[in-house]
This record gives C-alpha cells, sequence and structure tokens, in this order.
C-alpha cells in the first residue's frame, strides 16, 4: 500500500451528512420563505381591499355631495394604517377629487381591483355613488414584507446554527460508528503492507458490513499468514539447495581448472614435443638428402661412364628412379605440412599427364612383375601409344606424387593377374581415373582418403590417398572413390576448368 | 367689426357654462343654484330613512313638493322617465320632500307649521330654516353647496338620518342659550 495521504473516511460521512442536512435545511427554508411571502401579500392585498371598500362605503356622501374636504378627511383617516403611503378620489378622468399622501395614479379601473408589484399594492375600489366613475384608490406598501424575510432570514440563520452544531455532533457520533473500525482496519493493512507481519488482526466484531469485511479481512489474513509460513518454509529450503548446489559447483569449477592447468600443459609438453619432433625431421631430412645425394648420384655417374651391359644399365636406372623417388618423398614432407596448413604457394605450369603416367610405368615395372598385375594405359577410350598430350595447369612433381599414390595403391590391392587401368579422358572436363577389380575393404570406406588409414599392408603407412587428395584439392582439382564387390575400385581426379588454386582441406 | 371677436367669445363661454353636461358636479364645472339643489335633493333620500310604510313602495317614485318647482322642474325631467322622484308644485296633499327654497321666510314658517309631525323631509335655503324647523338646509360655502342637518328637527318628523350624511353636513344643534 502507497504512503500516499489520504481523506478519512468518517471526515466524508460527516461532510456528507452534514451537507446534505444543511442542504435540506436550506432548501426547506427557501421554500418556506416563498410561502410566507405570498402569505403576506395576500394578507397586505386582503386588507388593502377591505379598507378602500370601507374608504369607498365611507366616502359616498362627500363624492354625492361634492365634498371634496370631506372626502380629504374621510381619505386622512388612513393615516392610522402606517403601511397606506396615499389615496386618491377620482371621479372621472383627471386630477383627484381627494387626495392623502401619496395621490396613486387612476388607471382607468372602475370596479374592485388590486394590483401589486414588487414592493407596493394599488387598490382601486369604486364608490357607490351616484357619480358612475367615482372609485377611491389605495397604495399600501409591501416594505413590510422585508422585514418578515428579514426576520425569517435572522431566524433561519439560528435554526441552521443549532441544526447544524446538532447534526455535526450526531455527523461525528456517526463517524466513529462507521468511520472508526475502518480506520483502524486501513491502520492494519499499511501496518502490513510495511512490516509484512500477517499475525496483526482487526478488533470490531459487528453483525454490519464493516463487521463482515473486517471478520473476511482477518481471515484473509490468517491464510496469507499460513501461506507466508509455507512459502517461507520452502524459500528456506530452496536456500539450502541453492548453498549445497554453489558448493557443489565451486568443487566443479575447482576441478575444471585443475584440469585447465593440466590441459595448459600437456598442450605445452606436446608443442615442445612438435617442435622436438620438427627438429629431429629437419634433421632426418638433411641426413636422409645428403645419403640421397650418393645414392642418386653414383648412379648417374656410372650410367655417364657407359661401358655397361643392358642388365646393369637397367640396375642402375632403378636405383636412380627410386633415389629420385626418395628425394621426392623428403621434399613432399614439407608441402605436406605447407598444404595441410593452407600454405601452399603453387608453382603452376603445363604438365603432360601422358608422359607422367608413362614414366611411372616404367618406374612400376618391378612392382608390377612382382605382383603380375598389369598396368594399362587409356587416353579417351582407346590404348594410349605414348605420343598423346593430356596438359593440365599444376606442379609437375606433385602430379607425380599423386598419381603415383594412386596407381601404387590400386597394384598393392590387385591380385596376381589383375588389370589397373589408368584412363585419360577429356569430354569438355577432363579427368583421370584408375580402377582395378579390388573392392576397397569395408572398414575403411568412409575414411578412405583420411589419414594415416590403411588396411591389410604389412608397411602401408596409411599415407598414400591422403597425400592424393590433399594434392588434386589443392590444383583445385576434386578426388573421389567409388567402390563394390562387382565393379571393384574406381578412383577419378576431376580437373575444374576454371579451377580454384587455393587447397580446400 | 371690431366687436365681433369679443361678442362671440362671451357667448361661448356662455353656452359652456351653462350647458346642462357641465352640471356633473366635480369635474370642476360650475353649475347653477338650481341644477345643484335639484341634484341634491335626488341624492338626499338615499341617506334618510322614513318610518314604515310611509317611504315609496318598490317602483314608485319619491314625490317632491316645491314651492319653487318651476325652477328645478328642468334637472328633473333631465334624470328622464326612469327618474325616481316626481316633482310636483306646493301646496300638495301627498309627497315625501318638500323644498322650500325661494320662499319667504314667513311662508316656510307656515308650510312647516303645516307639515308639522309629518313625516317629510323638508329642504330649506335660509340660515333662519334650521330654526323654523327644516331637517336640511343649503348653504353656501366658499362658492360650493353645502349641507346642514337638523337631527332634532329629523327626530320630530320620525325621519333617520345616515351618519355618512351626518359625516359631512353641518349639524344643527339648536339656538344657542
Amino acid at each position: 500500500m502507497s504512503s500516499q495521504s489520504i481523506t478519512p473516511l468518517g471526515r466524508k460521512i460527516v461532510i456528507a451528512i452534514l451537507g446534505t442536512t444543511l442542504l435540506a435545511l436550506v432548501l426547506s427554508f427557501v421554500l418556506n420563505l416563498i410561502p410566507t411571502i405570498y402569505a403576506y401579500r395576500e394578507n397586505a392585498a386582503d386588507r388593502a381591499r377591505a379598507q378602500a371598500e370601507l374608504m369607498a362605503a365611507s366616502l359616498v356622501a362627500a363624492v354625492d355631495f361634492d365634498d371634496a374636504q370631506a372626502a380629504q378627511e374621510n381619505l386622512e383617516t388612513l393615516s392610522l394604517v402606517p403601511s397606506v403611503t396615499g389615496a386618491a378620489v377620482y371621479v372621472g378622468k383627471g386630477a383627484p377629487f381627494a387626495a392623502f399622501g401619496v395621490a396613486p395614479r387612476h388607471w382607468g379601473r372602475k370596479q374592485l381591483w388590486v394590483d401589486s408589484n414588487i414592493s407596493s399594492l394599488i387598490v382601486s375600489c369604486p364608490i357607490a355613488s351616484q357619480q358612475p366613475e367615482a372609485v377611491v384608490i389605495v397604495a399600501v406598501s409591501l416594505e413590510g414584507q422585508w422585514g418578515v424575510l428579514k426576520s425569517s432570514l435572522l431566524t433561519g440563520a439560528v435554526i441552521l446554527c443549532v441544526v447544524f452544531l446538532f447534526s455535526f455532533k450526531v455527523a461525528a457520533r456517526f463517524r466513529r460508528k462507521l468511520g472508526d473500525p475502518l480506520g483502524e482496519l486501513t491502520t492494519v493493512v499499511r501496518s502490513i503492507a510495511e512490516k509484512k507481519d500477517y499475525s496483526r488482526r482487526v478488533e470490531y466484531v459487528s453483525d454490519d458490513e464493516v463487521g463482515v469485511l473486517v471478520a473476511e479481512f482477518n481471515a484473509m489474513l490468517g491464510q496469507i499468514q499460513k501461506r507466508d509460513a509455507l512459502l517461507g518454509h520452502h524459500q528456506k529450503a530452496l536456500e539450502e539447495t541453492v548453498e549445497e548446489r554453489t558448493q557443489q559447483l565451486q568443487l566443479k569449477q575447482l576441478e575444471l581448472l585443475r584440469n585447465n592447468r593440466l590441459l595448459l600443459s600437456e598442450i605445452k609438453k606436446r608443442t615442445q614435443a612438435e617442435m622436438i619432433r620438427e627438429e629431429v625431421e629437419r634433421i632426418n631430412r638433411h641426413d636422409l638428402k645428403s645419403g640421397l645425394s650418393l645414392v642418386i648420384g653414383y648412379p648417374e655417374l656410372l650410367l655417364a661412364e657407359g661401358d655397361l651391359n643392358e642388365r646393369q644399365t637397367k640396375h642402375l636406372k632403378r636405383i636412380r628412379a627410386a633415389g629420385y623417388r626418395m628425394l621426392d618423398m623428403i621434399r613432399n614432407q614439407l608441402n605436406i605440412f605447407k598444404m595441410e596448413n593452407g600454405i601452399y604457394s603453387l608453382s603452376e605450369s603445363e604438365v603432360d599427364l601422358v608422359e607422367v603416367v608413362c614414366s611411372l610405368e616404367e618406374e612400376f615395372l618391378p612392382l608390377l612383375e612382382q605382383g603380375k598385375v598389369v598396368l594399362d594405359i587409356e587416353y579417351n577410350g582407346q590404348r594410349a601409344q605414348g605420343d598423346e598430350v593430356f596438359t593440365v595447369k599444376g606442379e609437375e612433381p606433385l602430379m607425380r606424387t599423386m598419381f603415383r599414390n594412386l596407381i601404387q595403391n590400386g597394384i598393392e590391392a590387385s591380385s596376381i593377374g589383375d588389370t589397373v587401368l589408368v584412363s585419360l579422358s577429356d569430354n569438355g572436363r577432363k579427368c583421370i581415373t584408375v580402377s582395378n577389380s579390388a573392392p576397397v575393404p569395408e572398414e575403411i570406406r568412409h575414411r578412405f582418403f583420411d589419414k594415416y588409414v590403411s588396411y591389410g599392408k604389412e608397411n602401408g603407412t596409411g599415407l598414400g590417398t591422403y597425400i592424393a587428395s590433399l594434392i588434386a584439392r589443392t590444383h583445385g582439382a576434386n578426388i573421389t572413390m567409388k567402390t563394390d564387390a562387382a565393379s571393384g575400385t574406381t578412383m577419378t581426379v576431376y580437373f575444374r576448368s576454371s579451377r580454384r588454386l587455393q587447397p580446400q582441406i | 367689426m371690431r366687436l365681433f371677436k369679443p361678442v362671440i367669445l362671451a357667448l361661448l363661454i356662455c353656452s359652456f357654462v351653462l350647458s346642462p353636461a357641465a352640471a356633473v358636479s366635480g369635474s370642476g364645472v360650475t353649475a347653477t343654484s338650481d341644477q345643484l339643489r335639484a341634484l341634491f335633493v335626488q341624492r338626499l333620500p338615499k341617506y334618510i330613512s322614513w318610518p314604515e310604510g310611509v317611504a315609496p313602495k318598490p317602483g314608485k317614485p319619491f314625490i317632491v313638493a316645491a314651492t319653487d318647482a318651476k325652477s328645478l322642474k328642468p334637472y328633473f325631467e333631465a334624470a328622464g322617465v326612469s327618474s325616481n322622484f316626481k316633482l310636483v308644485q306646493w301646496p300638495a296633499e301627498e309627497f315625501h320632500i318638500l323644498v322650500l327654497t325661494g320662499a319667504p321666510e314667513r311662508d316656510v314658517a307656515a308650510i312647516l307649521k303645516r307639515t308639522a309631525g309629518r313625516p317629510v323631509l323638508t329642504i330649506g335655503q335660509n340660515p333662519v330654516n334650521l330654526r323654523l324647523g327644516v331637517v336640511v338646509n343649503f348653504h353656501m360655502v366658499r362658492g360650493k353647496l353645502r349641507l346642514q342637518v337638523s337631527p332634532q328637527a329629523a327626530d320630530r318628523a320620525g325621519l333617520t338620518i345616515s351618519s355618512r350624511l351626518l359625516n359631512i353636513a353641518q349639524v344643527y344643534a339648536g339656538e344657542r342659550e
């Protein structure tokens, strides 16, 4: 409840009672004044009429015998009546026959007639004389009515004061009777609103509406008190639960902080390990390259010196090719890292994939012979003769590595007598497929191009298809694999005509 | 020719003054003495009560006997057929009012002696008439005709005079000792 000031109901009751009473009193007083004044005027008119008739009767002889003096004397008897301001006798039109006081004007009435205005009365009465037009006119002042009015007003004012005092006393009694319980009710409500003390009650018993209101209010307070206690109990339980949960949360937070510290420690250790590994790899690559320079350099030297039979020349070339392959692998290690991180800068040129695939056929001869697998190369559906040209934009060493991995994967998956087919086609969009008859094992189909995924190979690293897909995406090409038991496995590289050279890993 | 205008003006004034229409009293126009007397005679019975059986019966006129009926006659006739009065010349046998104007004092005294005790309203116009026993006497006051009433004479004649008449009349209470 707001603390704004209120007008007590008791005061309104007093005002209502006093206002109604005084209004009724004033109205009755005013309404009573009207008939009083009216009666006064009627009485004055009756008296004036009677006086005029008496005067007319007494004036008959004076008029009959043309005795104006006698008429004057008769009229002057009206001086005994204080309210008569004037009188006159007219026996025709013109000047009055006799007059007294302020002679009223003759306005032609020949019968008994009373005319009045706000403060005077004029009575015209015919004189029963031989003069047919003889009339006596008497003017009467009604100033006395103001005295009556004044007296009535004075009396009314006194009565009004007495009634006001009496009504005030009565109204005060009613105010106490009706207003005090409501005031107490208001005090209790305000106290409850401020202190939330629902144990308060209003002490008032009565069989009227206020009593019912107080009883209902007390009953409502009882219910509120009960619910408030229940609510307090629930609140206490809730606070305990919240405190318990807060403690648990704090424990969890501490545990999380501890784990975070452990994680940061692990990350730090891992970073240090990565740095060590990178350093070891760098050292290894340098040492391997140093060793490989001898493996590649001496066959080149022996081939350059000549004087070798065909078999020796062939073996030397194989040694040289293996050396170059190892060198490519060492170099690609760094490139793969860059491609994985999207920072590889592609050095593009026109690459003839027919030449690349043919050189790879020569490179894979030992493996083909060992597995008794045939490698066929087709160009637009025809067997390739080796002089075709199938150029794409790209970096030749990476292309070589990609197709080397794909063909090697097909050869290694093939059985004895199987054929690995490399098909180059240019039907608006250049693509190369490498297919073999063996399906990819079920276990690795859905992650065929993922890193370190290998199945059933004794020395498999699981990096072949991963590196191939990495190179294809670096060149803006798509690489897909389709496999089933009936048709074997087909890996296709689609070169887009407007390829994006940004790596998509 | 020089006298024509004043003569015409004088005639007009006379005709106006002597006109019967100007006899209405209180109108500010002067009436003749006979006219006023005739008028007053006609108005007096209203204020006089005759003994039982003497007053005229309803529908019958008051009989006015006058010693000089000739001078009053035009004004009684002017009242018309509906007039409540009948003017007769004295001497008469039956009458209610006796007008003694213009008669010598000796004749008045004789007439009054003859009518003494009769319920007759006697009217004169001479101050001595009251002493002689008339009931009502006319006399002039500042040019106006006024009344003098003798209650004793009325009492002797068996007449009752209205207080209203006594109110405006000069009451004659008899000769002072």
